[in-house]
């Protein structure tokens, strides 16, 4: 039902490692769900929308005003893994630029 | 009186009278959760501070301040509500000891309904579980039989409420991780209208399926705590304001129409759940509801709609899991990609890898259309019917799980099968209308908890609860609790019996 | 650029630019935002996506964001849908970033622009949508084994504006760039600064042989950090494609950085490697609705964009389009100087009044951003030019004072003694007269072809008159009587 080749171009967008058992485990496991939601591919959806919402809500929007209650930027740095002079610290990012990112 | 027989709302009666001290109500909770959590290990963190909170509620009571309507009572949240002052760990390696600079907005509220923040409780790992056995810091027990499991993914909280460590108790439903727990420990669980209950500060599984709810031991309790935690949120963009639901102050129409939903009695119900079921139906009819059927054509998709959806919202809320800002990092990591799949890799449990898998590919290019929007679509399909239904019934009935309690071990590779148990319970979430779960009988051990487990022989054979499902309107809350005050008059004996107490010493592994 | 190259092949351009919005807080929290400041203190749990967390859209954004659409005639989508596009990169928080997908809040629009040689040039949008920015990588030094991330950025609104592929040079892509950032700048929504990175450029960039009408394969360049950077590369990028191509390879599809120090690009990403974004709608945030009563009130905010702007005063005012350029880079004099023609209210004025301003006060206003002269007070001033009342010379000495502070000519210019001007008149001519019999010697040279005493002469009756004669029906009167 989803090839080995599937699993492990999935765990890469995923970014997770899996040893070779995970790997032989999610690949019958996946299967076998994956069997069992094809069901829905039976189900007559024509003309109906996808759900957006499950209740009809619009929007709110706030008001352009910086909060009153601050926590202290400090604290974040404090919970980081690693950081230093101020900023995260992550391993070397290697291609020196913008990654899709704007 | 022993606090720890008293039900909340006594509790509260009782501190803002002065007649209990809420540090007295607070150490006899206290003692039983250092003395029975070794066994059910319902508690992840137990409140240091919870004395010195306590103390404050009696000085404010004592200064003639009322507290709130919680006034004194403990509640336990669930350890994926974030909390400052303790750790939140969502039951995973992956934010072991990682505490939160902000308080969640129901935290908020118990705060300044008075009540004692007792500690954070045991989960399946990021809520994906039916069962408590996801946790990276181990089982948890049902307190009504320790071979067996509490339910998912709230078992901590609901194990915590049973035997009695607490009154009260937060988890949070998805697809059935609030009312199916209540079902295996008979508690009151309720999963609020989507939208009723603030989700900031509720590590998010899926948003769209999401809710807080509360579990307690009677109607009235849940509905106290339900009251104190609903309402309008500015940092949740999807919560409901009053207008949103133009809800009248007393809504229920008597007499009471139930729609017995016919999908809900089909293949895969256990014949003592099903038994129960038509006890209940019974003595509900002989009190004057009227009975009818319904049919949710379409509910019979709900797992497959339900797996396909939450785990895609899954794997998209997980992402943030990578090691840069606040979770563990994976020692070893030699760059960037290493970073975040060893970190990942590591840090998260099986189930929660393979649903994050199952949903990157639900949402992945070539497949979107077919799992991810085909699912949407199905669930407005059900949406539709669940609305339809409630055109001729108040409230729609059903089993909230299809088995009594299952051993602990039984299902924990069979994922499908695990999943499945949850065939009743997704339709309110995918609804979004409210549900809740109500103690509704006993069975004796079944297949599933006989599997494996050899009795002691001596004595009878343990009773495992068996929950009713009720869903109704959306905004109809009031709808629910007026139900289960009309059960609780005619079965007073169902609610208020209790788990025995096991000591540490009879725990057989 | 080769001009080889350009007879061969049709450059064909489009352009994505993100424009952050200067609102006070960030898109979904209420943190502020400034550029430049210690890293990481603008943060909050939303910003860095801590778990839950949950996005609150701020109204001002969506404001700002509708102004834009107003300002190039978009067609706005009265209920619009956020997205999440999911990719893994340390300065991305949420390993997705909020976005817009296949219901952008605006599609359409165009801009208008000149090209330095005055021709006009229309670019349609393709869409603009909304979204939030990203924090920020620095990369150590090389040598060290770690990148810093600063995630004060992270969270600021961002418009996306996509341009149709329907530009063909790099001039063109500098002009729209040039007026979209005046658009922007005008609005009050984007301060326009590429150096600082509140408005960046991406350039789709493909040729196709001339006379055909397939597009050619396209490549997209990131880092264009100013406006040279996005000609150099472009241009760069046309040779390099073409050189390809007459090699009889093909373009292979990629997103390119240009290194503005080597003077090239090089391949960030092929389309192999490119990330399946797996989009879907934004299951926090319901639909955003953006009613037509809102649209209304927020298009009586959008001011007169600046080419209307100026096509309206060399119509309405008869200024040279050169003129009216200076204006129209400079808005608040251009408001000045018709708040001085309309308090003057005499028809024919606003040249002179426009000369006056670019010649006397622009120097003023460049230099120190300010101009000290109240309107009305010029409009005075150049009122009793025109009635006579005071000599263009003596003007000038009047508005020095004005310059330095002093208000309301007509006393200034009475106190100096500088009110009223000497008419061509029998009093005049009479001064005139004496003058020239009192200076047989200077006439005689005059008459003998030194045609520069006239000035000796004409200097002579400005001091008698006090400047207060006019120069130029001196000269006349001078010329007559020498005759």
């Amino acid at each position: 039902m989803i090839s080995r080749e599937t699993v492990l171009k999935i765990a890469k967008l995923s970014r997770l490692e899996l040893s070779p058992e995970e790997i032989d485990l999610v690949e019958s496991q996946l299967g076998r769900i994956l069997g069992y939601v094809e069901m829905i591919q039976g189900v007559d959806t024509e003309g109906v929308e996808p759900t957006a919402h499950v209740l009809d809500v619009t929007l709110p929007l706030r008001p352009d005003v910086p909060a009153t209650e601050v926590i202290a930027p400090s604290a974040f740095l404090k919970a980081a893994p690693d950081s230093g002079y101020g900023f995260f610290k992550v391993p070397r990012i290697v291609d020196g630029g913008e990654h899709g990112s704007v | 009186m022993d606090p720890c027989k008293l039900t909340a709302v006594e509790i509260a009666r009782a501190v803002r009278a002065r007649e209990l001290t809420a540090v007295a109500v607070w150490e006899a909770f206290e003692a039983r959760i250092r003395r029975y959590n070794p066994v059910l290990n319902a508690f992840l963190h137990i409140n240091t501070q919870a004395a010195s909170e306590a103390a404050e509620i009696d000085r404010r009571v004592a200064a003639g301040e009322d507290p709130g309507p919680l006034c004194g009572v403990p509640v336990a949240v669930k350890d994926n509500i974030v909390t400052t002052g303790m750790p939140t760990t969502c039951a995973s390696r992956i934010l072991e000891g990682w505490v939160s600079p902000y308080d969640a907005t129901v935290v908020k509220k118990l705060k300044a309904a008075g009540a004692v923040i007792a500690g954070k409780t045991n989960l399946d790992e990021f809520a994906m579980g039916g069962s408590n056995e996801n946790s990276a810091f181990g089982v948890v027990r049902n307190p009504w039989d320790l071979r067996v499991v509490p339910g998912g993914s709230s078992g901590g909280s609901a194990a915590a409420v049973a035997a009695r460590l607490v009154p009260l108790a937060l988890g949070s439903d998805t697809g059935g991780s609030v009312r199916q727990p209540a079902s295996f420990c008979n508690l009151y669980g309720l999963k609020p209208t989507y939208g009723r209950v603030s989700r900031s500060g509720l590590v998010a599984f899926a948003s769209s399926l999401d809710q807080i709810g509360p579990l307690a031991r009677t109607a009235a309790d849940a509905q106290l705590l339900y009251e104190a935690l609903a309402g309008h949120d500015p940092l949740d963009s999807t919560s409901l304001t009053d207008a949103d639901l133009a809800v009248a102050p007393d809504p229920v129409v008597r007499p009471l129409r139930i729609g017995v939903v016919r999908e809900f009695f089909a293949e895969g119900l256990d014949p003592q759940v099903r038994a129960v079921m038509e006890r209940a139906l019974e003595s509900l009819k002989a009190a004057g509801a009227e009975i009818t059927e319904v049919s949710l054509p379409s509910a019979r998709f709900g797992i497959a709609v339900y797996y396909l959806l939450a785990t895609s919202e899954a794997s998209s809320n997980l992402s943030r899991y990578d090691g840069v800002r606040y979770s563990t990092r994976a020692p070893d990591a030699q760059n960037l990609e290493e970073l975040y799949s060893r970190t990942r890799g590591q840090g998260f449990g099986p189930e929660v890898k393979r649903r994050i898998l199952l949903g990157t590919y639900a949402l992945s290019a070539g497949y979107y259309d077919a799992y991810y929007r085909k699912a949407q679509q199905v669930r407005t399909l059900i949406r539709r019917e669940v609305a339809a239904a409630f055109e001729t019934c108040d409230l729609l009935f059903g089993p909230t799980v299809p088995t009594p309690p299952f051993a602990i071990g039984a299902l924990v590779d069979d994922p499908l099968s695990m999943y499945l148990s949850d065939m009743y319970a997704v339709v309110a979430n995918l609804a979004g209308v409210p549900a809740l779960s109500v103690p509704a009988g006993f069975a004796d051990v079944g297949p599933s908890a006989a599997d494996g487990v050899t009795a002691d022989g001596a004595g009878p054979p343990p009773r495992l609860p068996v929950g009713m499902q009720l869903l109704a309107k959306p905004g109809h809350e009031n709808t629910l609790f007026a139900l289960s005050r009309l059960w609780e008059g005619l079965c007073p004996d169902l609610t208020t019996s209790q788990a025995t107490d096991y000591e540490t010493s009879e725990v057989t592994p | 650029m080769n001009p080889a190259v350009l007879d061969r092949y049709e450059p064909v351009i489009g352009l994505e630019v993100h424009a952050q919005l200067s609102t006070a807080t960030k898109m979904f929290t209420a943190v502020p935002y400034r550029f430049g400041v210690e890293p990481n203190t603008l943060i909050d749990p939303v910003v860095l996506g801590l778990p839950g967390t949950l996005p609150v859209v701020n109204r001002e954004a969506v404001a700002f964001a509708v102004k834009l659409a107003l300002a190039v005639g978009g067609r706005i989508r009265n209920v619009s849908r956020f997205a999440r596009k999911h990719y893994f990169y340390p300065d991305l928080p949420k390993g997705y970033q909020i976005s817009q997908y296949d219901e952008p809040y605006c599609e359409g629009g165009v801009i208008e622009f000149e090209l330095p040689d005055g021709t006009r040039r229309n670019v349609e949008l393709t869409r603009i949508h909304m979204e939030e920015d990203s924090g920020k990588n620095m990369h150590a030094d090389d040598g060290a084994n770690f990148s810093l991330v600063d995630f004060n950025r992270a969270g600021v609104p961002l418009v996306e504006i996509v341009s149709e592929p329907v530009m063909h040079s790099a001039a063109e892509a500098v002009g729209y760039l040039k007026a979209l950032r005046q658009i922007l700048r005008t609005l009050g929504i984007c301060d326009g600064n590429l150096e600082e990175g509140s408005m960046r450029c991406d350039a789709n960039v493909s040729i196709r042989l001339r006379c055909t009408q397939k597009l050619g394969t396209r490549t997209e360049m990131k880092n264009l950090n100013s406006f040279k950077a996005v000609s150099d590369a472009i241009e760069y990028e046309i040779e390099r494609q073409a050189a390809v191509l007459d090699e009889g390879r093909g373009v292979r599809q990629a997103t390119l950085l240009w290194d503005p120090a080597q003077g090239q690009t090089k391949v960030l990403r092929t389309k192999e490697e490119a990330e399946d974004y797996r989009y879907f709608p934004e299951p926090d945030l319901p639909p955003l609705a953006i009613p037509a009563e809102w649209i209304e009130s927020l298009r009586g905010q959008v001011p007169e964009l600046p080419l209307a702007l100026k096509d309206r005063l060399i119509s309405q005012h008869q200024l040279t389009p050169y003129d009216a350029e200076i204006f129209m880079n400079n808005l608040e004099v251009a408001h000045y100087f018709e708040s001085c023609v309309n308090l003057a209210n005499q028809p024919g004025l606003a040249k002179k009044v426009a000369n006056w301003i670019l010649t006397e006060l622009m120097g003023t206003f460049r230099d120190t951003g300010r101009i000290p002269v109240r309107a009305c007070d010029l409009a005075a001033l150049m009122l009793l030019v025109e009635g006579g009342e005071l000599t263009g010379r003596n003007a000038k000495d009047v508005f020095a004072r004005m310059l330095a502070g002093e208000q309301n000519p007509r006393e200034l210019a009475a106190n100096l003694g500088l009110l009223g001007s000497v008419a061509a008149d029998g009093e005049l001519e009479m001064l005139c007269r004496k003058l020239i019999d009192d200076n047989a010697a200077q006439v005689d040279k005059y008459r003998k072809g030194k045609t520069n005493v006239m000035g000796f002469f004409v200097g002579e009756v400005m001091k008698a008159t006090r400047g207060k004669a006019d120069a130029a029906a001196v000269t006349e009167l001078l010329k007559t009587l020498l005759s």
